[in-house]
């Protein structure tokens, strides 16, 4: 427990340390407990594959996750390019992709793989839908559920599933955030 | 309703170059002028704005301060973030500011924008104050006439001239595209005239937010090159709100990317492209060539005459010279397998190599032919079958073949099924001619007829849906959201952001052997086993 708890804090300063660039805002940055994700939840991706979120998706994983809708146009395609860039420097073998549907009913497999197509993404990247209840369940257990789709929080969850190590970056993160905050959660060689 | 008459799609293709008009012959009803309005130059760049491109080949690109990556601006329009009238927005948590023309000149939390302080924030992301602006906002690549393009617009952006093409104070101008000469000149004629009553109808019972309707008819001289020039001029004349009932041509479905945001309601194909970001201002009433041929299929496996010959050589396929033919042809094979069924004996039609071919294919006696080609072939096909003993079923569909098809004498078939979107339908047909009846038009090809009216309705579902203050987004979006719309002898049309084509499958008219119509099937829409693709 202690060792967790240490691991939390060097994470935090290791997060902290590395935003001091001043570009934008920094998005505030917090370790996380790891998130509870019942097994049985069962999603569709992209290419209308049914597969279950945790043993498919996280488990065993270093995993980056964020929120989109296929019909809001401004946040989630620079969202979306960003990831681009996260899966293009760090390579589909490093990371694993999640972008989850917060607009489950009208983002269909279909609808999700025209968007990824539009930005070129590759595998490793999955683009998650399904039914409504069950999306919703998901976000919960996320943290990231919001009533209303369109004010949605822009945030990514990342996160290792053997370390149990988690963080979220709120706001739009950089690319660069994404990779330094995924490097702290990787397990180091 | 066996005097429901359709075109022969198929005589559109052929194109006769001195056919093609030099000149357009534009049937204005009336004209839409407005004396204040946007400046080409401001045009340019509104197009920029809401749609980063300009229609020219110089692309726009955007650098990602959150990304270090360059892409095309055509995914970060400034319209997706600032909003149509450049009144920002909050989104999640991204603040996104206004920047109409006032907004940009207040000085509360930054010096005032000029055209020289506006040009670095959009190209470097540097506000008034020379400070960098949130990385959200993306910084443009662009030329320096597109720059002056646009800053021209934005002076402009969300004032009382900052309208669509064809919106007036009391008017909006719709644009249509018909054969208004050459071979498919009487159809043409009719269906303009068709057009023209149910907009002089919508007229007549008022206006709508205070304005009303006038529809401008350009003449496609009964080609394809000729439709899609005629919708070119139509468009670049920057006076048209929507193109309604345009009558399309196959291989001219793909406009240019400056149309994409031209609302095209009800264009006349049965060719509906893929929907893309691109065709997502385009409103299909009819069902493509593969969806009816799929309903014929799955109508076709449960027929009792059918399931008793499981056989291999039980189904052929014929299909004809037309690469739509065998695009068809590959689906309706795909949907013979999802029920159990491989077909193994197929023919494709070759101009003087067709008789030994079909011979051949007609020696393995099949129970049923499924014909995919034109009217043409279909009657070689007949002839032939006639020197044989034979009688098969046929499967076909009706917008290949025309109405021709019900008249063809000494019918080498058992009993024929044709796919059709149309239905028989007397209460239909007596509504559209008592409407149509005022104007002096008679029904005389009442599904295409239906049509150019059902387009009409939904154009003005559509602006009613919209509002006073109109524009071609509000309108798009209202579209996406008509369900169960009435569509005369087409069922009811259904549209959302996922699907614009408003119905998909087929009724299945039963014919004997006398040509006589004998049944018609409720209406089917096709199983689906899409294949995903990876
Ligand atoms: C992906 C979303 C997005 C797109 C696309 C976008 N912007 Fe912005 N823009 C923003 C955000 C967010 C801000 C606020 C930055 C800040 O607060 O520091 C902004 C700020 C601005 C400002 C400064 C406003 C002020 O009050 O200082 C101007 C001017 C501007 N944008 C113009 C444009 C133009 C012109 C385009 C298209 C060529 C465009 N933007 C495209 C998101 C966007």
């Amino acid at each position: 427990m202690n060792n967790k708890w240490l691991k939390t804090v060097f994470l935090l300063l290791g997060l902290l340390l590395i935003r001091l660039e001043p570009v934008c805002a920094a998005p505030s940055i917090i370790a996380v407990e790891s998130p509870i994700i019942s097994e049985n939840i069962q999603v569709e991706n992209q290419q209308g594959h049914q597969l279950s979120f945790y043993t498919d998706l996280i488990k065993n994983k270093t995993v980056a996750i964020n929120f989109i809708f296929t019909t809001c146009s401004s946040s989630c395609p620079l969202a979306t390019a960003v990831f681009k860039q996260v899966q293009k420097q760090l390579g589909a073998q490093k990371i694993h992709l999640i972008s989850i549907s917060v607009d489950p009913n009208t983002d269909t497999p279909a609808r999700l793989n025209t968007f990824a197509q539009q930005f070129k993404t590759a595998t490793g990247w999955d683009f998650i839908t399904g039914d409504r209840a069950t999306i919703n369940a998901l976000l919960q257990n996320l943290e990231a559920y919001s009533a209303d789709k369109t004010l949605h929080t822009n945030m990514v969850l990342i996160g290792n599933d053997k370390t149990h190590t988690w963080t979220r970056l709120y706001g739009l993160p950089s690319a660069e955030a994404i990779i330094t905050a995924i490097k702290q959660v990787s397990p180091q060689p | 309703m066996r005097t429901q008459s359709f075109i022969n799609y198929r005589q559109w293709t052929k194109r006769s170059t001195a056919q093609i008009m030099l000149c357009l012959l534009l049937g204005y009803s009336g004209l839409v002028k407005s004396a204040d309005s946007l400046t080409p130059l401001e045009l340019q760049g509104r197009q920029i704005y809401q749609q980063g491109q300009d229609g020219s080949n110089v692309t726009i690109n955007v650098t990602l301060g959150l990304s270090n990556t360059s892409l095309s601006a055509t995914r970060f329009a400034c319209a997706n973030c600032h909003g149509a009238e450049g009144e920002g927005k909050v989104e999640g948590n991204l603040r996104i500011p206004p920047i109409t023309a006032s907004s940009l000149l207040a000085t509360t939390s930054r010096a005032a924008y000029d055209d020289h302080r506006l040009a670095q924030a959009i190209s470097t992301g540097k506000s008034a104050n020379s400070l960098p602006l949130d990385a959200a906002m993306p910084s443009y690549t662009m030329t320096k006439p597109q720059m002056t393009a646009l800053l021209a617009y934005l002076k402009r952006l969300g004032s009382a001239i900052d309208v669509d093409p064809g919106i007036n104070q009391d008017a909006i101008q719709l644009g249509s595209v018909l054969p208004l000469t050459g071979a498919l000149q009487a159809t043409g004629t009719l269906l303009k005239a068709t057009l023209d009553a149910c907009v002089a109808e919508v007229n007549a019972q008022g206006l709508i937010y205070g304005r009303h309707l006038s529809i401008v008819t350009a003449d496609s001289a009964s080609t394809g090159d000729g439709a899609a020039t005629a919708t070119q001029r139509l468009l670049a004349e920057n006076n048209t709100f929507a193109l309604l009932a345009r009558y399309a041509d196959d291989s001219e479905m793909n406009p240019s990317r400056a149309e994409s945001l031209v609302p095209d309601i009800a264009p006349i194909t049965f060719m509906p492209k893929a929907q893309t970001t691109a065709d997502a201002a385009r409103f299909y009433f009819l069902p493509s060539y593969v969806d009816q041929a799929r309903a014929l299929v799955d109508y076709g496996v449960r027929l009792p005459e059918f399931t008793q010959l499981k056989s291999k050589s039980a189904l052929a396929l014929i299909v004809g010279e037309q690469a739509v033919d065998k695009l068809t042809a590959e689906r309706v094979r795909q949907q013979a397998k999802m029920h159990g069924l491989i077909i193994e004996s197929a023919v494709y039609w070759q101009t003087g190599k067709i008789k030994p071919a079909v011979k051949a294919l007609l020696a393995k006696k099949p129970a049923a032919l499924f014909f995919l080609g034109n009217m043409q072939e279909l009657r070689a096909l007949n002839t032939l079958l006639l020197q044989t003993p034979q009688r098969p079923i046929l499967f076909s569909l009706m917008a290949m073949l025309g109405r021709e098809v019900l008249q063809l004498p000494n019918l080498a078939f058992s009993q024929v099924f044709l796919a059709t979107p149309f239905a028989d339908n007397a209460v239909a047909a007596q509504q559209l001619t008592a409407r149509l009846k005022p104007y002096a038009v008679a029904l005389q090809n009442p599904s295409l007829q239906s049509v150019m009216c059902a387009a009409v309705d939904v154009v003005v579902e559509g602006l009613k849906r919209s509002g006073r203050q109109l524009s071609r987004l509000k309108f798009l979006a209202a579209l996406e959201g008509l369900r169960n719309f009435p569509a005369s002898f087409l069922p009811p049309l259904n549209f959302s952001p996922n699907s614009k084509i408003g119905v998909q499958g087929a009724y299945i008219l039963g014919i004997n052997q006398q040509g006589e119509q004998i049944s018609q099937s409720v209406w089917i829409t096709p199983a689906n086993a899409e294949p995903t693709k990876p």
